[in-house]
């Protein structure tokens, strides 16, 4: 017993010193920041509610009418989507490239999905794997651009994402009002489009019986699947070093023989077959009452792929982290919704994600920074105990 | 075309003025992605001052020293702002795209948390009255009456500003020490210190700048397109950030690239109304004109990116913290 909790202990300080272990802390005091700022908002603009505010604030997902249980259930059905758009963008950050354009990623997804899901009845039983499959080849194509704008025009994906955001946005909604699709796909007097057929509906696989009627289905473990195998592509392939290694230096990586055009539109590509998946998944979810979901046509870039940087940067671009972060996103969420309910506007939980971000940004710098000092401090105690005994061995 | 010139000026105006502020702050050495939360602090700022005085009548019989005195307060809540960024960029040398990130959640959410916070009733929407600030002036318009419509009916106090704002960066950046030293800054930094500058304290004139600039122009973009504000800017940022890069950091191409854009963007909103444009969609029914026409300002830019950025280059050093020169 004693040998396992020394075993413990010893790994314990071996992770200690890792990034990770950095990052970590590092989250925790901006996550502690970000709370603190937003309970003191709350306590200005209604002194005399604050208690319940902050409550609900704390309470998040177990805020539910139907209990905490439920409650979790919508936490995931709702998440899922973010994770999609915040792994696309934590993908191209490890590969060095800053994905703007997952919204436009996510929107063609959305689009080609739901395309399939409404007019592909002949497909029977696979017309929901096949909806799944076309989202990701639109968000594939979508995502590749930017990066064959980089690769042979020397174009920043900065800005090849943003214009891009914009071309999917309106070119999805330019087809949807012309005549052809208009007619078989958009309910006119909602101006949504219509909800996919039964058939394309991702299965509730076995939420239905766990959480039931909270929306859940298997996107979500599509979802961890999607950040487990992100993370081992590239942290365990060659593939994945490959990618990160133009991210890294492209001429270095050019030299050392990797092509690395091929790696950066990959890259791209890769980051908006994820963004469009999440899209896919969106608008073939069964959702709360087995409604489905829509899409309404109007001018406005859709804020999921948006929402999705904020969650990368909080899980420093960890794929695995990305779900963790998008969980307390969304519980802190599903907590500003409820507090509405005794006066206070929803917003000031946005205003608490912003905070966040903006003390992890050097919350990460600080512990990585405090632990230098430790080690420099450690070196010099080691160096003067070796100049004491240089000192002894030349009075010998 | 009168029209067609005077609405483009809508587009221009403001994506000028803030890809210049996103020039200043990247000429000197931080990348500014946070452009769309200064625009939307800046025109919070200001809108809600003019929301204010005209709600108690101030200012009634001086609408345009009302308008400058919110537009420099758009300027200084934007300044406000960035110093938020410069704090993590410059001081805490810290990854600049995702403090620029927290900004732009931090500004929308801000906006419209004081907007319900100030406004009866927890309303978003913060109104005003734009008309009285319209020029409204007809001198020119017995000699050259489109000039007139353009220039001085239908205009702003704000075009003159922001075509002002434009000759002094242009004169700053290119012809004066302080803009030789800022761009160095974001060039060569280490060669900066070597010679005794600051090159910290330059860092913060360029985010500052940039800060002022693009809390102005966010200004400059609500107010004339609308008849309220609810907290966001709807974009733009992003696009002059996208105008920025088209410009190649140099105030002249980006007059170019905001103009280019600008005429292509107002074309997507003013095209039913041209004659020529109006007789092919008679011809060809079947051609959707309407998503062609949206598409084409952000189509048209790329071809042009395409074409013109084989030797493009950002500032050396902007992105990168500067850690002193002890090497």
């Amino acid at each position: 017993m004693s040998e396992f909790k020394a075993k413990l202990s010893r790994m314990w300080l071996k992770y200690k010193e890792t990034d990770g272990f950095h990052t970590l802390m590092g989250s925790l005091f901006a996550i502690g920041v970000g709370l603190l700022i937003g309970i003191i908002l709350i306590v200005l603009v209604n002194p005399s509610e604050s208690g319940e505010g902050i409550f609900r604030l704390i309470k998040g997902f177990m805020n539910h009418p139907r209990g905490a249980w439920i409650g979790l259930g919508q936490l995931l059905y709702r998440i899922t989507p973010l994770i999609f758009t915040g792994l696309a963008v934590a993908f191209a950050f490890k590969t060095g490239l800053f994905n703007i354009g997952a919204s436009g990623q996510y929107t063609v997804g959305l689009f080609a999905a739901s395309m399939v899901g409404i007019l592909g009845d002949s497909l029977g039983g696979f017309q929901w794997i096949i909806a799944v499959f076309a989202g990701m080849a639109a968000g594939f194509i979508w995502g590749a651009i930017p990066g064959i704008f980089k690769a042979f025009f020397n174009v920043h994906e900065v800005i090849t994402s943003i214009m891009f955001n914009y071309i999917g946005m309106y070119l999805v909604n330019g087809l949807l009002n012309a005549d052809f699709l208009r007619t078989r796909v958009v309910n006119g007097t909602t101006n949504r489009t219509l909800v996919v057929d039964q058939a394309a509906r991702t299965p509730y696989g076995p939420f239905n019986a766990i959480f039931p009627n909270s929306g859940l289905d298997i996107s979500f473990l599509i979802a961890v699947a999607a950040a487990i195998i992100l993370f081992l592509v590239l942290n365990k392939t060659v593939f994945g070093r490959e990618l990160k290694s133009v991210g890294m230096n492209r001429d270095a990586a050019k030299y050392s023989g990797v092509n690395e055009k091929r790696a950066l539109i990959l890259s791209m590509a890769i980051s908006g077959m994820i963004a469009g998946l999440g899209g896919a998944l969106f608008i073939l979810a069964p959702s709360t009452r087995n409604l489905g979901n829509a899409y309404a046509i109007e001018n406005i870039i859709l804020p999921a792929g948006f929402n999705g940087i904020p969650v990368a940067l909080l899980a420093n671009s960890n794929p695995l982290g990305v779900i963790l972060s998008t969980i307390f996103i969304g519980h802190i969420s599903l907590g500003g919704l409820s507090m509405q309910s005794v006066g206070f506007v929803s917003e000031i939980v946005d205003i608490i994600i912003g905070v966040i971000l903006y003390f992890s940004a050097f919350a990460l710098i600080m512990t990585q920074y405090l632990g230098k000092v430790k080690d420099r401090i450690a070196k010099k105690k080691q160096d003067s105990l070796k100049t004491e005994d240089v000192v002894k061995e030349g009075e010998e | 075309m009168a029209y067609f010139i005077s609405q483009s000026l809508f587009f221009i105006i403001p994506l000028l003025i803030v890809a210049l502020a996103g020039m200043f702050s990247e000429k000197s050495g931080t990348v500014n992605i946070a452009l769309e939360g200064l625009m939307v602090i800046g025109a919070f700022c200001g809108i809600l001052f003019i929301n204010k005085m005209q709600g108690i009548g101030a200012f009634a019989n001086s609408p345009q020293l009302l308008l400058i005195i919110a537009i420099v307060l758009a300027g200084m809540g934007g300044a406000l702002f960035a110093s938020l960024l410069g704090f993590l960029a410059i001081n805490m040398k810290a990854d600049q795209t995702i403090g620029g990130t927290a900004l732009n959640l931090l500004a929308g959410s801000l906006a419209i948390f004081l907007a319900k916070q100030t406004q009866e009733n927890h309303a978003v929407q913060i109104t005003y009255d734009k008309e009285v600030f319209r020029l409204d002036s007809n001198f020119l318009s017995g000699i050259f009456p489109n000039l007139n419509y353009i220039f001085f009916d239908m205009a702003y106090l704000t075009t003159y500003i922001g075509i002002l704002i434009l000759i002094i960066s242009t004169i700053v950046i290119y012809k004066t020490r302080f803009g030789a030293r800022l761009s160095a800054c974001g060039e060569h930094p280490e060669a900066v210190q070597s010679v005794g500058v600051n090159v910290y304290r330059y860092r913060w004139y360029g985010v500052l700048i940039s800060g002022f600039l693009g809390g102005l122009g966010g200004l400059v973009y609500a107010l004339p397109i609308s008849v309220s504000f609810e907290g966001s800017v709807a974009g733009y940022g992003f696009l002059a950030l996208a105008v920025l890069i088209f410009g190649q950091w140099k105030p002249l191409r980006i007059l170019f690239a905001a103009i280019f854009f600008g005429i292509f963007k107002t074309l997507s909103v003013t095209f039913f109304g041209i004659g020529w444009i109006v007789w092919l969609m008679e011809q060809f029914p079947s051609v959707p004109f309407g998503m062609i026409f949206k598409i084409l300002p952000y189509i048209a830019t790329m071809i042009v990116l395409a074409i013109f950025s084989k030797k493009s280059r950002a500032p050396k050093a902007s992105g990168k913290p500067f850690l002193g020169a002890a090497r």
